[in-house]
């Protein structure tokens, strides 16, 4: 059973304002190499933050992440490119192109369940990268150069993804512990008897939907910022899909601060500290994710604050050990009792 | 409900060390940069070394011309021997990864300067170049295909047009009808292939009989074909990637299409095309370099990787990666600083002999010398131009 939503309170909001805050001022003042690292880790944990509140809370396990991020990054480019629209405007209409894509295809892709949803969403995504492939006005395979000068770069660039991977956490947190998120986890742990408690499935799935592309789409924009050359085999590439899912599970789907960990252990820890032993490294992502899969299904967070507790012993006035999963709790029911208690 | 436990306020302190440190952590920044000292010079390549496309033989060139110029003791720079440390990064065949090892080569390795990788990628590297303010050296792109960007890219490789001229110089000495079927990818190498070999086809004499773009990853060719066939082409020309040309070559086999001339641009260099077999035999390929055209080092060249390349195309390759880092080299020994903006300022100057022959940059392009070799039994043999070459065989692979 998968971690749910619990009340909200006002401390993890604090806590990632405060972390919001910090890094924004850090946009001035950190080195070059440094902000460029931390844009592509914030626009991964944006993306893996948009999966976990589709895939972690409502239970749409997608494969399309892709597609969004080709979708803003290139809404973002062309717009640039073609209209002469300022980056604000062009980062602005990404998010609003990749809902509107999302609303289009939800008709279709809401009316799949289980690994239909999955192939589905993998299919938009590798139909997508074909389509821009061979359209022209978007570059073809040969992709879209941006203007260099009209692009942000630096610390602006740091400072918009350090926006869009808060944001990307907002909406976890709100997901985490919202009556909104309750509902989501409800229809992820039984869908029928979310129904027949009165919860709108469709409703509440698309309302999971268009946030997560939205965010996934916003992300591609900075990445396209960041790229200055978007390809077809770039910003389109299932990886991006795939990096969502991995960075995730590994870290720890359904939880907040999951994707942010298996972020930084995925592309900072394997990637990026072992990018000149590439072999070794994929041996390591694929051996990981055995073993996660294996011994942790919850993902590394869950499984670390596990043991945490167990090594703080018992929990102070109870006398019992504490053994919650992540900053999840196993004595908190899942997503459709919860909700049945809210009713009664 | 639940109370507040201490374990969560942990969490929550753990998360926020963690949100700063992912987002905000990076590289050693205080590793020196290689401008303005007399320490080692970084010059770094994000290259495809595995995956669908393998240029460990280009980055040993790389690594030959670096490793003569250091056990010289080094390149003179402002009146002091400096030595070259090349940073070398597999991108496999990634994009994504290309970007962002480019990005980390740059801003946290402090290179002053990059190699090319091959073909879309170089393109995509382009980008970054002038977005990081980086000189870029690059071959493996035909010096047609280089866009128009902010002049950080510099490209010495064949120009399409001067392969495209022996080729049909080669092909009017065979017996052929002159009619072509014309398959390129849909990318901006197969659209300038098909526009520039297509045109200059007429010119010499010939008929495109037939034109296909086809998106990479296809894997059915039996329209291509059936159309190679019906319109009676004896001349093919494919600018492929390596694994569409070799799914093209079996389905022409299965299904009896017999040209008698046929030419894979990019597919039939690669090392991939002797596995092929008797299949690829005949099959002609457009080379940067032979051993038989008296070009500059071309015997250390041969002394040091005829054994672990014995095929002509891959020491082509090596030669290629020679000569991309000999004219960077000589382009940081002219700096006067070997600043990123000096050097790519000592560029444009440039006006030497390579590897690959006399090169002098107009627009940031420098066109290097074409031959045409052809596929025997696994090995390559030049075929044009007439001096040094050896007689064009039939396309016994397909017939």
């Amino acid at each position: 059973m998968t971690p749910t939503p619990t009340p909200r309170r006002w401390w993890p909001a604090a806590a990632l304002l405060l972390s919001t805050v910090v890094c924004f001022a850090l946009g001035g003042v950190l080195d070059h190499g440094t902000l460029d690292l931390g844009v592509t880790l914030l626009c991964y944990l944006a993306i893996a933050q948009a999966w976990n509140i589709l895939a972690g809370f409502g239970g749409l396990v997608s494969l399309g992440s892709a597609a969004f991020v080709a979708t803003g990054g290139y809404a973002a480019a062309l717009l640039l490119v073609h209209t002469g629209l300022s980056w604000p405007l062009a980062v602005a209409a990404a998010p609003v192109v990749a809902m509107l894509l999302a609303l289009l295809l939800s008709a279709a892709l809401l009316r799949l369940r289980g690994d239909y949803f999955s192939v589905g969403t993998l299919a938009i995504a590798i139909a997508l990268q074909a389509l821009i492939r061979n359209w022209d006005w978007a570059g073809g395979a040969s992709g879209v150069t941006l203007p260099v000068d009209a692009v942000p770069s630096g610390g602006n660039l740091f400072q918009l993804a350090v926006i869009v991977a808060a944001l990307a956490m907002a909406l976890t947190l709100h997901a985490r512990h919202s009556a909104f998120g309750i509902r989501l986890a409800a229809i992820r742990d039984n869908e029928p008897a979310a129904a027949g408690l009165g919860v709108a499935v469709r409703r509440h799935q698309l309302a999971a939907l268009l946030p997560s592309s939205a965010i996934t789409g916003l992300a591609g924009a900075v990445i396209a910022f960041q790229f200055v050359v978007i390809s077809p085999d770039g910003v389109a590439s299932v990886s991006w899909s795939l990096n969502a899912v991995l960075m995730t599970v590994v870290g720890g789907t359904g939880t907040v601060l999951g994707p942010l960990l298996g972020v930084a252990v995925v592309y900072y820890g394997l990637t990026r500290e072992l990018q000149s032993e590439q072999t070794l490294s994929l041996v390591i992502e694929g051996v990981l994710l055995i073993a996660i899969v294996r011994f942790a299904p919850q993902g590394v967070w869950p499984l670390l604050c596990r043991t945490a507790r167990r090594l703080l012993g018992p929990r102070p006035g109870t006398g019992r050990p504490v053994t919650g999963r992540g900053d999840e709790d196993e004595t908190v029911p899942s997503g459709t009792e919860t909700l049945a208690m809210d009713v009664a | 409900m639940r109370t507040v436990r201490p374990s969560l306020r942990l969490a929550c302190a753990a998360a926020c060390a963690a949100l700063l440190a992912a987002g905000c952590a990076g590289n050693d920044t205080t590793s020196a940069s290689s401008t303005g000292s007399t320490g080692p010079i970084v010059i770094g390549t994000s290259i495809s070394l595995s995956g669908t496309t393998v240029l460990t033989s280009i980055k040993d060139g790389y690594q030959l011309a670096v490793d003569k110029v250091n056990a010289a003791g080094g390149v003179k720079v402002d009146g002091v021997k400096r030595k070259i440390k090349l940073v070398v990064l597999d991108n496999r065949s990634d994009t994504n990864t290309m970007v962002q090892q480019v990005r980390s080569l740059v801003l946290s390795d402090h290179a002053v300067a990059l190699l090319g990788s091959c073909c879309q990628q170089n393109i995509d590297m382009e980008g970054q170049a002038d977005a990081l303010k980086t000189p870029l050296m690059m071959g493996a792109l035909p010096v047609e295909l280089l866009p128009a960007g902010k002049g950080y890219a510099w490209d010495s490789f064949q120009s399409l047009a001067d392969g495209a001229d022996k080729f049909y110089e080669l092909a009017a000495t065979a017996s052929t009808n002159k009619k072509i079927l014309m398959v390129s990818s849909n990318d901006a190498q197969g659209k300038a292939t098909e526009q520039l070999w297509g045109g200059l086809g007429k010119k010499a004499g010939f008929t495109v009989a037939s034109s296909k773009a086809v998106p990479n990853g296809t894997t059915d060719f039996s329209d291509v074909v059936q159309s190679g066939k019906s319109t009676g082409a004896q001349i093919l020309i494919a600018d492929m990637a390596p694994q569409d040309c070799f799914a093209m070559w079996k389905q022409m086999k299965a299904l009896a299409y017999r040209p008698k001339l046929a030419i894979g641009l990019q597919c039939a260099q690669t090392p991939g095309w002797s596995a092929l077999g008797s299949l690829g035999d005949g099959t002609l390929v457009q080379l940067n370099w032979t051993e038989s055209a008296g070009l500059p080092d071309t015997q250390m060249i041969v002394a040091k990787y005829a054994k672990k390349y014995p095929a002509l195309n891959d020491l082509g390759s090596v030669a290629l990666g020679y000569h991309e880092a000999e004219l960077l080299v000589d382009a940081i020994s002219r700096s006067g600083d070997a600043t990123p903006a000096a050097i790519n300022k000592a560029l444009a100057t440039t006006d030497m002999t390579s590897a690959l022959g006399p090169v002098k940059f107009t627009a940031n392009k420098s066109t290097t010398p074409s031959f045409i070799g052809q596929w025997e039994s696994g090995k390559i043999q030049q075929v044009w131009p007439a001096k040094g070459a050896v007689p064009l065989k039939s396309l016994s692979g397909l017939g």
